[in-house]
């Protein structure tokens, strides 16, 4: 065997959280600090869409837990996209990662959907990939970035790298630090109101059942981490609509039946991390509600009612509704308690953390701040959301 | 509750499985170290496979105090359970010696550290066992069943203190032994309200209502080892 020419890099370490297993990465694709950094630096750069106005970051931000705020995701060419951005609190642990598809399970593969989606258009980039290594290699800074990263590659920019490299930084976005956390795994009795420990009975209790979907410590479905043995990915039909009586969801978003066409799985999508939940407004896979008071109702009464409209029907009454979805009677008390345990679910120093920051504003060591715009061949709208051409 | 109950079903079927030597106290049984060749003539053992030889008496001697003392609380009279109880004691006795020969051919040994830890605490010694405990744990931060068995010698000392840290440290590795040793929390406040000893009632008081909030915060969550198992 003839001895590698390049030492092997340094070991990212990870800094775990009290309580959180360390992530499954996949073995192509190791930890290392300067693939983060590559990816870190990717996933803030608008290079990463077709005309140079989106990168991963408009639909991921911070300071929401890497959510964007609206009821659904925007692409960069101002298509709607059917439902909203997932946030990436914690994705590392996902043994599913979007909405609805069960085939996406790595964030390697899952990282090209938006790249390269042309249904809706996400970042725009399918048939521009030659222009986006061009744009790579045309950096001043990138080509280095991808030799450190991948030092054992002759010729490092490459797309599958590129998607190595923002799979790596999306990894170490662990959120753990929460105050219910902080009661949990490092016994501060006073981390949470009364109010929000009452919520957290509610919550856990098995009348209401809410962890039955929302569980473990990323508080949302099936997780996989080292170690772990696989479990199969789980989706659910909550009521929210029943166009005709028959359950049937509206045609844009049918759920997991858009992948497997069995009408077993009509309306039924992932349960989302509630990590960060009050960050990460409105809710449900297309936005249709706005607040958690509203979320809360719609479980307490087992289904939505939409009265009128092309939506109208009785969600309650759904053939396809989940089991588990059942109803629950709660006073005006026990709703705002439960309001109150889920806002104790919020990690403040996640969606502060400069790790996980934009590197032209958090890196004190950098030149000048990067605006990115001089490498685009695409104007770049003033807005940033982009009317639809 | 039912999750409560499905977690003590869990652990006591686990436990169930488990040889008497790791139900006792973690350790099981240990295949002497490779090196000896299959032909004769037998080479001399070196320390390493003389230290398993020595801990593997050790646990026996220990497995059987452990069931002498089981008999003896199950006892008719009083007299067959001091005679059941004194026979437990001397096989534990046995099972230190052993035990603690094994620690010294080979000092590296942390569960010989643990399982003799068991055994001193078993006779009362509780200084002993924290002085083989701290070493277990130190040869091994990660061994779990030294820093239960620890904390149940805290708390024999009533350093209800400690007790919690390593609750905490067990509550995020090792959701089993955390509770193990919130059983053991319970059983020390029962003690401890019928015997109170030097202690004030307030601190049986504080500890017996922290042990309650952990132990309704355990019962609400899951481990993670629980989820890689859980149908969703």
């Amino acid at each position: 065997m003839t001895p590698s020419a390049h030492p092997p890099p340094p070991a990212y370490e990870w800094r775990l959280p009290p309580g959180f297993p360390v992530p499954r990465v996949p073995a192509d694709n190791p930890m290392t600090p300067a693939k983060v950094e590559l990816g870190r630096r990717l996933f803030y750069d608008r290079v990463l869409s077709g005309n140079g106005t989106y990168a991963c970051s408009s639909c991921h931000r911070q300071e929401l837990a890497f959510t964007d705020g609206r009821a659904r995701a925007v692409g960069s060419t101002g298509e709607p996209h059917p439902r909203g951005a997932l946030s990436l609190a914690n994705v590392a642990y996902g043994a599913t990662l979007t909405w609805a598809d069960p085939r996406l399970a790595r964030l390697e593969d899952q990282a090209r959907v938006p790249m390269f989606n042309e249904h809706p258009v996400e970042l725009g980039l399918s048939g521009r990939e030659d222009e986006l290594l061009r744009r790579l290699r045309a950096d001043e800074d990138y080509p280095g970035m991808f030799t450190v990263a991948f030092p054992e590659d002759p010729d490092p920019v490459s797309l599958e790298n590129l998607t190595r490299a923002i799979a790596s930084f999306e990894r170490t976005l662990i959120s753990g630090d929460s105050p219910y956390d902080r009661l949990l795994y490092r016994d501060e009795a006073g981390a949470l109101s009364e109010s929000a420990k009452r919520g957290m009975r509610l919550f856990f209790s098995e009348r209401l059942n809410c962890s039955r979907c929302h569980g473990g410590f990323t508080l949302s479905g099936p997780v996989a981490f080292e170690g772990a043995r696989p479990i199969a990915p789980t989706f659910h039909n909550t009521g929210l609509y029943n166009l005709g009586g028959d359950g049937s969801y509206p045609a844009d978003n049918p759920g997991l039946f858009g992948i497997t066409g069995l009408a077993e799985d009509m309306g039924r999508f992932r349960a989302p991390t509630l990590r960060n939940v009050e960050l990460t407004a409105p809710y449900m896979h297309d936005g249709s509600m706005r607040t958690l008071a509203e979320v809360i109702e719609h479980y307490a009464r087992g289904g939505r009612v939409v009265a009128d409209g092309p939506l109208a029907g009785d969600g309650r009454d759904s053939p396809r509704k989940s089991e588990l979805i059942r109803g629950f009677d709660l006073d005006e008390r026990g709703k705002a308690d439960l309001v109150e345990f889920l806002k104790s679910l919020t990690d403040r120093s996640f969606v502060g953390d400069p790790r996980f920051g934009d590197p032209r504003f958090a890196a004190p060591h950098s030149a000048a701040p990067r605006s990115g715009g001089a490498r685009l061949t695409a104007p770049r709208p003033a807005g940033p959301h982009p009317a639809r051409p | 509750m039912q999750r409560l109950l499905g977690i003590a079903v869990l652990v006591s079927a686990s436990f169930a499985f488990l040889p008497p030597a790791l139900r006792a106290s973690g350790g099981s049984s240990m295949p002497r170290p490779s090196g000896t060749s299959s032909m004769p003539p037998a080479p001399r053992k070196t320390p390493e496979q003389e230290a398993v030889d020595h801990y593997n008496a050790g646990l026996k001697y220990r497995d059987k105090a452990v069931a002498l003392q089981k008999e003896a609380a199950q006892a008719g009279s009083e007299k067959e359970r001091a005679k059941l109880e004194k026979k437990a004691q001397k096989e534990f006795e046995k099972a230190i010696d052993e035990l603690r020969t094994a620690t010294e051919k080979n000092p590296m040994f942390y569960q010989a550290c643990s399982d003799l830890g068991f055994a001193l605490r078993k006779t009362g010694d509780y200084a002993g066992a924290l002085e083989v405990y701290d070493r277990a744990v130190s040869l091994n931060p990660a061994y779990s069943p030294a820093i239960e068995y620890r904390a149940e010698a805290y708390l024999g000392l009533d350093r209800v203190e400690e007790a919690k840290k390593a609750y905490m440290a067990l509550f995020t590795g090792d959701r089993g032994r955390a509770d193990e040793l919130l059983q053991a929390m319970k059983g020390w406040v029962e003690k401890r309200r019928a015997e109170p000893g030097t202690l004030a009632p307030d601190t049986v008081q504080e500890f017996s209502r922290w042990v309650g909030q952990r132990e309704e915060l355990a019962g609400q969550t899951p481990s993670v080892s629980e989820l890689q198992q859980r149908k969703w």
